[in-house]
This record gives structure tokens, C-alpha cells and sequence, in this order.
């Protein structure tokens, strides 16, 4: 049982099973695929066709989603790209959990899946064409199309899920919020099964635009693939990238009695807010260690107890040093720390969501993969970064942590069953 | 049937995902499964596809692809649209 928030309060929390995990990333559709190349230390960045002329014209993309049932195929052309790779995410993770929407009770099963951006390429391109040819030449799916909530509301019309949805957006920690949510409305009683996750597909010249005037960007253009770099002492920025994941929640009670072996157990949550600045993160951490001590705490542990810690670490330097800092700070013992960002960039939104399952499946396979592209941690780095090659170590508990613009902070603790 | 119900055809095929075999000129939008946003997106593709300039309710969910290509033949036959080549 956790504690609570806080670990101060008396709140008893059931414990939460993770049954199911699904991905679409731009290591591939499925979960197993890309576990196979961030293990394997691949990086997936390369030039973008459709960033071409941009200052920054380099990103992870994910290879088109096959769509096998016609049904669904045909509406297609009302999703919006960050839909339809929550969708494919979604498929995955229930079949991995054995669930079956067609036999579920569908008011009690959520969906809470994380987003920043939206639809961020209907917006842009729908833009194009109101300017060029009037208002006539919109579509009407634009707004259903770009809404940030609709791979949550597509995701339950999907699959016939009738309990609480909503899309949580707190920039690049809205994946681990989802988890939070998700949590919460399962610890409440809302409903037995959540489906949570993230979600992004926003590689568009605006953004990436946005994002490299901001200076948060890598500029290798001339070397893509070794431009994501986390906790290196040459990291220049992050590297843009599509991703989706989704993991089932449910209370490890119900999970047992339908005879569903969880994966890993959510076991604690924490958030906080640096209420400093708009986008750069404390210099240390200082209130980014405010949310991996309440998960620690809502999950019962003490920073010993931890074993690894799947970091946020984009490759921006500000907020690989504040993050170093303060796991420094906090685990004194040590734990190993990687970042799958080198291999698949920064998903924003959906990032959280998909290293909590990378995170899921180190405590599964005794396994930490490699951080890409980083041979050592800079100099100053007080922290045991795997790098190179897999880490064979037993992972009875791992942190997963993830900051947002707007000082948002998320960590998420993952348990062994 | 002619050129303009190839187009037709085309357009819910592509990008609506029917298959040939669900459509047939005597089928109305409505029978194929289109909804409201759908017949409006269809519209408005058929526009950019034809040249023909079909106001909002010459195309409504009983409207048959039959019909609707037979508009687009008589505009491009009338000269108030150009047939892409």
C-alpha cells in the first residue's frame, strides 16, 4: 500500500498493477521493437523532409502505423497523426493486458492520456489554406482533428470505454501526469481499468522552429544521429521526435483475480511546480526533488530503495545539470541512471509515458539499456550513467522522472511484482 | 460510368478508405456511411479534385455518386470547371 502524497497524510492507497504495455515510437510499432533499439544504442534521428530549409531540418519520426481493421480505417481522415499513434499504442497494450473490449463493462474503464502540443500539423496546415484560399477551403474535422484531447476521446470511442477520459497536458511531463491521473481515479474508485499514456506527433516547422528560437534544440545538422546527447559535456539541445505509449492500470487486486500477471506495480507518484520560470528549470533541481521525494514517499521508499533512475534528460544542458544535480543530491548511493532520449529523442508529451514503459520493462528484464551517444556523463555529473552497452542489475524499484515548461514536474515509481 | 465518377470513386477510396466494392453509382453517401463532417469533407475534396465549385447543399447525404459525378460531368461540359488532366 502507498502512503499518500506527501507521505505526510494517512491517505492508504490500493496498489496499482501495470497489466499491459503498448508503444509506437520511432524505433517502430510495438513495444519489443523499441526496447530492442534503445537497448541496442540506435539512434533513430534523421533528416526531415518536412523541416527542409529550417535551421534545425532533423527529427525522430515514427514509420507509418499499419491500420488492419477496416472499421477503423475509415477514420482515418478525421485523426490527426498524435491520435492515430495513440490509438496503435492502445491496441498494443490491451492485447498485452487481455482485455477485450467487446466482453468489458465499458463504464468503468478511463482513459487519460497525456499531450502537449495537439494537432499541431492540422493547425499549421489548415492555417496554410484559410490563408491561401479562404475560409471555405477548411475542413470541418480541423477542430476535432487538433483538439489536444481528442486521442483520449478517440482512444474511448475506439474501444468503448465509458468511464472518466480527459487529455492532461503539462508540456513534456503530460505522459507521467497521465499516470498520475490515472492513478488517483483508480486509488478513488472511478473506475477498474485505465488505459494512460502519452502521446505527441508535433514535428512541424513551427514547432521545430519555435522550439530551435527558443534555443532548446540540437543544431548538428550535419551529424543527426549523434545529436541527442543526454548528460553529455557537448550536448547542444533536444532532438524533435513523434511517440506514443500507453500503459493498462488497474488495482493489483483486480489484476490478480482475473488472473493477469502485472508487469511492474505503479507504485508511487509525485508532482511539483517550480514557480520560478517560465521555462528553465531550477539550476539544481531544487524543486524538481520535490516530486521524486513525494513518489518516493506516496510509494513507501526511501531514496536507498531505489535501484535505477530512467531520467528525463533531453540533452539541453540547463536541464541535464539541474537533473544530474539533484539525483546526485537525492540518491547518494548511486543508482544507475539512463536516458532512452539518444536513441529516440524527445516526444514531449508522450515521453513520460513511454520511458515509464522502458522504466516497466528494466524491472521485468533486469536490464538497463545504454544511454546513446554518450560515452561518459560531463565531468561535473555525480551520477552512475549506464553507457555503451545493457546493464545486466536486478531493478526491484526505478524512478522515472519528467519536467515540463511551465516548472511542472512528474516522477513516477515502479515497482517489481 | 465516365471520368467523373473515377474521381468520385477516387476520393472515397483514398482518402475515405471505402473499398471499390462498397460504392456503386446508385448509393447515397448516406448508404456508404458518410456522416454530416464527412459529406462536408467529401465536398470540399471533390472541389479541389474537379474544379466544380458545388455549394454547400448541392451535395447532401441522399445525394446518390451517380449524381454527383453526372454535376461534375455537366460542369466540366458547360465550361464552369476544368477537368484535370
Amino acid at each position: 500500500m502507498g502512503r499518500g502524497y506527501g507521505g505526510g497524510s494517512a491517505v492508504t492507497r490500493p496498489d496499482i498493477a501495470v497489466t499491459g504495455l503498448g508503444a509506437a515510437t520511432p524505433a517502430g510499432a510495438g513495444v519489443e521493437e523499441t526496447w530492442r533499439r534503445v537497448c541496442a544504442a540506435e539512434p533513430t534521428a534523421s533528416r526531415d523532409s518536412e523541416l527542409a530549409g529550417l535551421p534545425v531540418d532533423f527529427s525522430c519520426r515514427v514509420p507509418e502505423v499499419e491500420v488492419a481493421d477496416r472499421r477503423r480505417r475509415r477514420q482515418l481522415w478525421r485523426q490527426d497523426r498524435f491520435t492515430r499513434i495513440a490509438l496503435a499504442a492502445a491496441d498494443e497494450a490491451l492485447r498485452d493486458a487481455r482485455l477485450d473490449p467487446s466482453s468489458w463493462d465499458g463504464a468503468r474503464m478511463g482513459t487519460a492520456v497525456g499531450c502537449s502540443l495537439g494537432g499541431a500539423a492540422t493547425w499549421e496546415a489548415e492555417f496554410g489554406r484559410m490563408r491561401r484560399e479562404g475560409p471555405e477551403a477548411v475542413s470541418p474535422v480541423v477542430i476535432p482533428r487538433l483538439l489536444p484531447n481528442m486521442a483520449a476521446g478517440e482512444v474511448a470511442l475506439a474501444l468503448g470505454a465509458r468511464g472518466p477520459s480527459m487529455a492532461v497536458s503539462t508540456a513534456c511531463a503530460s505522459g507521467a501526469s497521465a499516470l498520475a491521473v490515472a492513478r488517483d481515479w483508480l486509488a478513488a474508485g472511478l473506475c477498474d481499468v485505465v488505459l494512460a499514456g502519452g502521446t505527441e506527433a508535433a514535428v512541424t516547422p513551427l514547432v521545430v522552429a519555435g522550439f530551435q528560437r527558443a534555443g532548446a534544440l540540437s543544431s548538428r545538422t550535419g551529424d543527426p544521429v549523434a545529436a541527442s546527447r543526454p548528460f553529455a559535456a557537448d550536448s547542444d539541445g533536444f532532438v524533435m521526435a513523434e511517440a506514443a505509449a500507453v500503459l493498462v492500470l488497474e488495482r493489483l487486486a483486480d489484476a490478480r483475480a482475473r488472473g493477469v500477471r502485472p508487469r511492474a506495480l505503479l507504485a508511487g507518484c509525485g508532482t511539483s511546480t517550480d514557480a520560478l520560470h517560465p521555462t528553465a528549470p531550477h539550476p539544481e533541481g531544487r524543486f524538481a526533488e520535490l516530486a521524486v521525494t513525494a513518489a518516493l514517499a506516496d510509494a513507501g521508499l526511501e531514496p536507498r530503495d531505489v535501484d535505477h533512475v530512467n531520467a528525463h534528460a533531453t540533452s539541453t544542458p540547463l536541464g541535464d545539470a539541474a537533473e544530474a544535480s539533484m539525483i546526485a543530491r537525492v540518491f547518494g548511493h548511486g543508482p544507475s541512471v539512463t536516458s532512452a532520449k539518444g536513441v529516440l529523442g524527445h516526444s514531449l508529451g508522450a515521453a513520460g509515458a513511454v520511458e515509464a514503459v522502458l522504466t516497466a520493462l528494466s524491472i521485468e528484464r533486469s536490464a538497463v539499456p545504454p544511454t546513446a551517444n554518450t560515452d561518459a556523463p560531463a565531468p561535473e555529473f555525480d551520477i552512475d550513467l549506464v553507457t555503451k552497452a545493457v546493464r545486466e542489475q536486478r531493478v526491484g524499484a526505478a524512478v522515472s522522472n519528467s519536467f515540463g515548461f511551465g516548472g511542472h514536474n512528474v516522477s513516477v515509481v515502479l515497482r517489481a511484482v | 460510368m465516365g471520368k467523373a465518377y473515377g474521381v468520385v470513386a477516387d476520393i472515397l477510396v483514398g482518402k475515405f478508405q471505402f473499398t471499390e466494392g462498397e460504392l456503386s453509382p446508385g448509393a447515397t453517401l448516406e448508404e456508404i456511411d458518410l456522416d454530416s463532417l464527412g459529406r462536408v469533407e467529401f465536398a470540399l475534396t471533390l472541389r479541389e479534385s474537379t474544379g466544380v465549385p458545388f455549394a454547400d447543399d448541392q451535395i447532401t447525404l441522399d445525394t446518390t455518386l451517380g449524381e454527383i459525378a453526372d454535376a461534375v460531368e455537366a460542369a466540366w461540359g458547360a465550361g464552369t470547371a476544368v477537368a484535370p488532366r
